[in-house]
């Protein structure tokens, strides 16, 4: 039997080109066939088939030009559709000129109801269920301080004559407002609020200056002109670095393919901010940016039973937020993170 | 020049490129050792990374036993933390000097 070596190259009896790229197609469609059957029901290898070799390779959408971005969105747009079963608008408005959002909270009114919690995972189509949940507004329940003018002094800040302050709950009101929508993990109290408690929303606050921005190794999360921090999903790595730079906690990862029932879906998206994400990837409060640059309310915002949330614009002088900021008494952290929040906890 | 580095490299990677040359046979043996080894490497590399992309899905499909406490330890993550900071009220020119460097770095993110 004559050894491979000895067969000229070429000849009938060797391997020619073409039979190498006969084989080698074979075995890859056989591959690639037999774990598409083992994974894929219909309905997803349908979706998956959608995902093209474009989106696989697309640039960082902040380099893209306006076509590129058009394209992508496009690419979304029917991939969406297919997969829930809906039409799903992905939206690539950009900033507003001459905008840059402020968020404000009174912490005096806040009853800790939670609805703000739910508005905001059905607005911005966030994983849920008791396994996969997701909620981007964490609420925390605190006992009852005060800020107290020897604390103020204690601590090295100058006096503020005519002004001692306390936290109360309720605003100017000590009945209980309501129940806690259910769902919650984190305090279960009968109705809210509680006598002895103040509640604390805390998100992504938007800094200014942003570590999550400085840390992220592919600069797939960043700062949008109007101040909102953004992540481009389809470039983010899953490394997780920016939840361990955000000082407020407040990003979260995607361990498992989201949890995003079809019925339940927001098919107003934007593609910076609630379109259905994937598994391996970070997500945060985005102002609902899908919201804010149509000159709509954030769902928190607009859902908040007492007015407890303010959204503004932080370059004009008349706005909501620019009020709080002259005439309400705004709290900071002790510590200087120097981050420059755009979110202020607040009292009357 | 530039056609005889096209002969050269293309008789190293064993490609024919020009006719019959004047070299020796044993040239030719070399070149066809190296074609021989150059489709080896690319089945090899195509069979490693088809290998590798069934593993990487069959792997995914598979059921995370722990995700429920990933997803519940990731919501309430620096928890403790939160609740043990204190917030201070601003005086009016802390407030005044803080709007004036969230605007002054907005403008300079601009230009």
């Amino acid at each position: 039997m004559p050894k491979e070596k000895d067969i000229p190259a070429g000849s009938a009896q060797g391997t020619t080109r073409r039979d190498f790229l006969r084989k080698a197609g074979a075995y890859t469609v056989t591959s690639f066939s037999g774990a598409a059957m083992l994974l894929a029901t219909p309905e997803e290898a349908q979706a998956t088939a959608n995902v093209t070799w474009a989106e696989h390779f697309q640039k960082n959408y902040r380099l893209m030009d306006e076509e590129e971005k058009q394209e992508a969105i496009d690419r979304l747009e029917k991939r969406y559709s297919e997969e829930f079963g809906k039409k799903v608008t992905v939206d690539g408005s950009p900033a507003i000129d001459g905008v840059l959002f402020g968020y404000a909270l009174n912490i005096q009114k806040c009853i800790g109801c939670r609805r703000c919690v739910k508005a905001c995972v059905a607005e911005n189509n966030q994983s849920r269920g008791k396994e996969q949940e997701i909620e981007w507004i964490r609420v925390l329940r605190m006992e009852k301080g005060s800020f107290s003018e020897e604390a103020r002094a204690e601590n090295g800040y100058p006096p503020i004559e005519g002004h001692e302050y306390g936290v109360q709950v309720g605003g100017n009101s000590y009945r209980q407002a309501g129940v806690v929508l259910e769902g919650q993990h984190y305090y279960e109290p009968d109705a809210v609020p509680e006598k002895d408690a103040f509640y604390f929303p805390i998100q992504c606050m938007q800094c200014e200056k942003p570590p999550c921005v400085k840390v992220c190794p592919v600069r797939t999360t960043y700062r949008d002109p109007d101040g909102i921090v953004v992540i481009d999903y389809n470039w983010c790595i899953g490394c997780r670095m920016c939840i361990g730079a955000c000082p407020y906690w407040a990003r979260r990862f995607n361990w498992g393919e989201p949890n995003l029932p079809k019925e339940e879906m927001n098919p107003d998206t934007h593609y910076l901010g609630n379109r259905p994400r994937m598994k391996g990837v970070v997500e945060k409060c985005t102002f609902c940016i899908q919201r804010t640059r149509k000159g709509r309310w954030t769902g928190c915002v607009e859902v908040c039973p007492v007015g407890a949330r303010k959204l503004g614009n932080l370059l004009d002088p008349d706005s909501d937020i620019r009020k709080v900021l002259a005439t309400k008494k705004v709290f900071r952290l002790r510590a200087d993170l120097n981050t420059y929040p755009k979110f202020f906890y607040y009292m009357d | 020049m530039t056609n005889r580095l096209k002969t050269a490299l293309g008789r190293w990677f064993g490609l024919a490129l020009t006719g019959p040359s004047s070299c020796d046979v044993a040239a030719e043996k070399v070149s066809a050792e190296r074609r021989q080894f150059f489709k080896r490497a690319a089945v090899g590399v195509a069979s490693i990374a088809g290998t590798a992309g069934v593993a990487k899905s069959v792997v995914d499909s598979m059921p995370d036993p722990d995700i429920g406490a990933k997803y519940a330890h990731a919501a309430h993550q620096g928890e403790k933390e939160l609740l043990e900071r204190e917030y201070v009220l601003m005086s009016e020119q802390e407030k005044a000097s803080m709007l004036e460097e969230l605007i002054a770095t907005h403008k300079s993110h601009q230009s």
